[in-house]
């Protein structure tokens, strides 16, 4: 197991690497001087005077060999030093903490939402595939897979915050404004959860250790309780975790819609001010915890998968 | 079971977050804003009128609701030399943090601004030679040529005085260190700001007790926010919310013709459009009046140029660009393009919600003139390279022609000149250059008025760009409000006036 563990975080180091190699080639990458677009954040007329130009190419260090911008550039990230906005001038870390911060909190509500019905609403289709439960969930989820965010955050508004005036239509404010936003984002997972849950359960309540157990007396929702859940849960830890790595930086159209000022928005707003040393913070953050949520996921299935660390041991 | 366990536990988790949407609220003065701080309230940028709006950034001077230049942190001042104006501050005014304010301190915020590195429009080194204090209570600015337009400088925004404890390490700290009737306490980023009533205020007394401002920058939730009763104010609601919103009880809306116009603009530098007949042909396309009162649903007036009707420096007797496909025709082909041949790329932001409906009615409208036009839809600062380096044919835009200050002569050299810093038009004229030039000095507003609506009517009968509607401003807010009011040029919102029933 501890091999295992060992060399997942391995893989994780090496991939943190590579991903800051990208995330420095960032402005590179784009068709901007950084020098330039600093200035021309600033002010939107301003005459570009080349002689400013030149110093702040020089204060930014872009004057320097690549290898030698790159090491610094590495050196300060490894400190927590991503370098200052150039639209609002405060440190990119601070930005990007408090980002996360709010879209963590959003992804877990979210998804937190989509279990609690998802998990129940899968097992309970499973438990009687082609039943009421079963048709009824297959019509819900295949519905709500269909109904885009950008739809659903709008009549969300509509009904809850217009007309009923029970949540607050935008903003970020407390409890109360994570609800609406919540729900709109937790809609897709749900559909997905109960679908992965309900093929899992059909699995596990075909598997012989199931038919052992009902046939020494144990009824259906014991059964369950007791040998499925465990072995239904483990697809769903996996999906989980994407969906987590998904919605941090992914729930663009929610965070607009609801001026929520999480990462989606933060990455959104920096593409369109050509932001650099956010966009490159924001990629190594979002790639990093998209990294070791899986890991972890993979850690835990492990846990949960004794195939899994045995098929690993004897690797 | 496990249904009902699941079913139970889920609508408790929903319910849990639910409930905790009651427990908002509390009394406070509530405003959704659409422009958020996005450099750090450096004064040289559009933050410092985040400030100014905000009731707490104030400068020497200021123009007031009547559009009138009036006394600030001013009480007076004088043009001692054609290039020197010595502004006398009012006497017994401290910041918020208890500081006094001194000709020196003034001077010295003053200063901070002209030093960086991309200073403002309206206050930069280019403008204003220098800035001292002579002695407590007189601080004297000199500019590198005769400029009679000083004092309206010194009521931008860009020239807001803060305490010399707001300048540290090259940032600025606005928090309890403005002049004004509102105190901030707490700034969220992007996210809002809150501000409670500035019990010291020199002005008087100030009746709001605590305020909330909330940046929102899309027009439609402004609109629902006021209408949910999440804001008492809502700032520039879209036209097309505004049947609605009049329709709401309890509600109000605040209008005013605001000195905007929204602009086609013409890459003039590009042919065919480098040819005027071209260009006019392009204006008699357009039926401004049903553009007026179909996009826009009545609420604003068709252009008659650069300038509404009602400004001073409005051309008399101005009217919208005649509507006649016909004649359009005829240009074209006299500009030896047949029908069909054209096409044109027309550039549209998203910022400005009813761009999107206004290129598809131009799209159409040149369409049955046989020019093809195809639109690009994308937000402001991804068109903007694009339209700054001239890749471009069509371009809409709105665009104050007071910005900074209250005199349109900046605009027409920023946007017009041939060195102007914003020439998205990319129009060069010796003429109007020349034209421009000599009323710099003129000290008679009449005479200078006379020049700008001559150089207007000039961009309207060439054609530079075309100019498409004069704007309306529209507040949504709350009928408990009030004495509330829209600033002409958008810099006070906040003031110790505004009331809550």
């Amino acid at each position: 197991m501890w091999l295992f563990v060992t060399r997942r975080l391995a893989v994780l180091l090496l991939t943190l690497l590579v991903v800051s190699v990208f995330a420095f080639l960032i402005p590179y990458l784009s068709d901007g001087d950084p020098a330039l677009l600093v200035l021309r954040s600033r002010v939107a007329d301003f005459q570009v005077d080349q002689a400013a130009v030149e110093a702040l190419r020089h204060q930014l260090g872009l004057d320097r060999s690549l290898l030698a911008q790159y090491l610094g550039w590495l050196n300060a990230a490894l400190h927590g030093d991503f370098g200052y906005s150039y639209t609002s001038r405060a440190p990119v870390i601070d930005q990007i903490g408090r980002s996360l911060l709010v879209s963590i909190t959003l992804a877990m509500s979210a998804l937190g939402i989509a279990i609690v019905i998802a998990v129940p609403l899968g097992t309970a289709a499973a438990t009687r595939p082609g039943g009421p439960i079963d048709t009824a969930a297959t019509f819900i989820t295949q519905t709500l897979v269909a109904i885009p965010e950008y739809w659903m955050a709008p009549m969300g508004i509509l009904v809850f915050a217009l007309y009923l005036g029970w949540l607050p239509s935008a903003g970020w404010d407390g409890m109360s404004s994570l609800v609406l936003p919540a729900m709109v984002l937790a809609l897709r997972p749900l559909a997905y959860f109960t679908r992965v849950t309900r093929a899992a359960m059909i699995d596990v309540l075909q598997a012989p250790y199931i038919t052992a157990a009902r046939s020494r007396g144990l009824g259906m929702t014991q059964t369950v309780l007791r040998h499925g859940v465990r072995n239904g849960a483990i697809p769903v830890v996996t999906l989980f975790a994407l969906w987590l790595a998904g919605l941090l930086g992914g729930s663009v159209v929610v965070e607009v819609i609801f001026a929520i000022p999480g990462m989606g928005r933060l990455i959104y707003e920096a593409v369109i001010n050509k932001d650099i040393p956010v966009l490159q913070a924001s990629f190594v953050a979002i790639v990093a915890l998209s990294v070791l949520i899986n890991t972890l996921a993979d850690i835990l299935y492990a846990v949960l998968n004794p195939m899994v660390r045995m098929a690993h041991a004897h690797a | 079971m496990i249904t009902r366990v699941g079913c139970v536990a889920s609508f408790l988790y929903t319910l849990g977050l639910a409930g905790a949407a009651f427990a908002q609220g509390g009394g406070k003065f509530v405003i959704a804003e659409n422009f958020p701080p996005r450099a750090g309230f450096a004064l040289e940028t559009d933050d410092a009128n985040v400030l100014s709006k905000a009731g707490c950034l104030e400068m020497l001077t200021r123009i007031d609701f009547d559009g009138k230049l009036k006394p600030s942190l001013a009480t007076s001042w004088t043009q001692t030399a054609p290039d020197t104006w010595d502004f006398t501050l009012r006497k017994g005014v401290s910041f918020q943090d208890g500081q006094a304010l001194t000709a020196a301190n003034a001077a010295a915020a003053l200063n901070a601004v002209l030093k960086v590195t991309a200073p403002a429009r309206a206050f930069s080194p280019k403008l204003i030679k220098s800035v001292e204090a002579i002695n407590d209570d007189t601080v004297r600015v000199t500019t590198p040529v005769a400029s009679v337009l000083t004092p309206l400088r010194l009521a931008a925004a860009n020239t807001g005085i803060l305490s010399p404890a707001a300048y540290k390490d090259g940032k600025i700290d606005p928090v309890g260190t403005c002049t004004g009737p509102f105190v901030i306490t707490r700034v969220n980023g992007q996210q809002g700001m809150s501000l409670k009533r500035n019990d010291k205020y020199w002005g008087g007394a100030v009746k709001l007790a605590e305020v909330e401002i909330k940046f929102i920058p899309d027009a439609n939730v402004r609109a629902t926010q006021v209408r949910t009763g999440e804001a008492h104010v809502g700032a520039a609601v879209p036209a097309s919310t505004l049947a609605t919103l009049k329709s709401t009880a309890g509600l109000k809306i605040e209008s005013i013709a605001t000195p905007r116009t929204s602009t086609l603009l013409i890459n003039t530098k590009k042919a065919p459009l480098d040819n005027p007949k071209v260009r006019q042909a392009l204006q008699m396309a357009l039926d401004l009046q049903g553009i007026a009162a179909s996009v826009y649903e009545g609420s604003v007036q068709p252009a008659v140029g650069p300038f509404a009707p009602a400004e001073p420096w409005a051309p008399k007797g101005a009217k919208p660009a005649a509507y006649d496909p016909k004649k359009a025709q005829a240009l074209l082909a006299e500009a030896g393009i047949k029908p069909g041949s054209l096409t044109l790329d027309l550039f549209a932001y998203v910022e400005k919600i009813e761009f999107k409906d206004l290129a598809a009615i131009l799209q159409d409208q040149f369409n049955a003139i046989g020019v093809k036009a195809n639109i690009r839809v994308a937000e402001y600062k991804a068109l903007e390279p694009d339209i700054l380096a001239g890749k471009y044919d069509l371009a809409l835009l709105s665009r104050s022609h007071m910005i900074d200050v209250a005199d349109p002569a900046g605009y027409l050299q920023s946007d017009y000149g041939c060195g102007g810093g914003y020439n998205l038009s990319h129009y060069c004229n010796a003429k109007f250059d020349e034209k421009l030039a000599k009323v710099a000095g003129e000290a008679d507003p009449a005479k200078r008025y006379a020049v700008y609506a001559e150089l207007a009517q000039d961009l309207q009968n060439d054609a530079v760009n075309i100019f498409v509607i004069h704007e309306a401003g529209n507040d949504a807010y709350s009928a408990k409000v009030r004495n509330y009011k829209i600033h002409p040029l958008y810099q006070y919102t906040l003031t110790p006036e505004l009331a809550l029933e």
